[in-house]
């Protein structure tokens, strides 16, 4: 009779590891499944923020022509340094605006790479100018120009942001 | 000393400059000058090197988007030095219009003085 108990025991025992080994095994498939999960939600985050950052919004929109004024402050108060981070960022900006508004602006008879060549240029003249004032040297820079042509920039972007008021309407 | 493949460009843009078939352009540096050719731009330049202060001129070529893709930099006493300020010069008279502006001052002068 003992022997039947410590059969039945024994059986028990290994029944109850076996359960516990066949958990452990889905708690383990159920975290990696997790992880794929999390895995596959941050490649989707990521293509949809890249999607997105191929498009210019109409909130980017408004905020491009914060930063073409903030630009120009800094123009103003010659932190050339400062404009020249700005700059990058509102050529990259106008160069999506290019291809993506690339009709209206057609309609509009802008012509965007124009001013996108201008920005660059400007660019260059300011980083000249930084390393030009690092090396305690004089300036040729004439930061009006600059001005103006961030300005000819602002009306562009006020445009299409306008036109795009106009069809929503 | 100019690249070769720069030459012909040089011995062109003096030659029709020099013809008033080209118009040359201001940019925000006072020692800068732009011409668009079709898509692209050439900008002429003066500037002393630093920190020997030897007088430099760049002939610089730019995409359609007014990114620098290559450039040739001459400076004082290259043999090309001379040719290349000539270039610089006449880019400067021509985008300022130097020319223009002594006409319209002297027709102002001879008609004070009839």
């Amino acid at each position: 009779m003992g022997d039947v108990i410590n059969l039945v025991c024994g059986i028990a025992s290994l029944c109850g590891v076996f359960l516990a080994l066949i958990q452990i095994q889905q708690a383990n498939d159920q975290i990696s499944s997790v992880s794929e999960i999390a895995e596959a939600t941050k490649k989707a985050v990521l293509d949809n923020k890249r999607e997105i950052r191929g498009f210019l919004s109409f909130a980017e929109m408004g905020h491009l022509i914060e930063i073409i004024k903030n630009t120009q402050n800094y123009i103003r108060k010659k932190d050339y340094s400062s404009a020249v981070i700005l700059m990058q960022e509102i050529k990259d900006d106008l160069l999506r605006a290019d291809s993506q508004f690339s009709e209206l602006l057609k309609m509009l008879d802008i012509d965007m790479s124009a001013h996108i060549k201008r920005i660059n240029i400007d660019i260059n003249s300011l980083v000249t100018t930084v390393l030009q004032t690092q090396n305690m040297k004089g300036t040729t820079l004439k930061p009006m120009d600059i001005h103006a042509n961030l300005e000819d920039a602002r009306e562009i972007v006020i445009k299409i942001e306008q036109n795009l008021k106009q069809e929503k309407v | 000393m100019i690249a070769t493949e720069y030459r012909p460009m040089v011995d062109k843009l003096i030659h029709l400059t020099q013809n008033k078939q080209l118009n040359w352009e201001t940019t925000s540096d006072a020692n800068k000058f732009l011409i668009t050719l079709g898509l692209n731009s050439v900008v002429v330049e003066q500037f002393a090197s630093y920190p020997d202060d030897v007088s430099v001129v760049a002939i610089e070529l730019l995409n359609g988007l007014g990114e620098k893709i290559d450039g040739i930099y001459i400076s004082e006493p290259d043999d090309d030095y001379n040719r290349v300020f000539e270039l610089y010069g006449m880019a400067r008279r021509n985008a300022l219009k130097i020319e223009q502006t002594i006409s319209d001052i002297m027709n102002v002068l001879n008609s004070k003085d009839r």
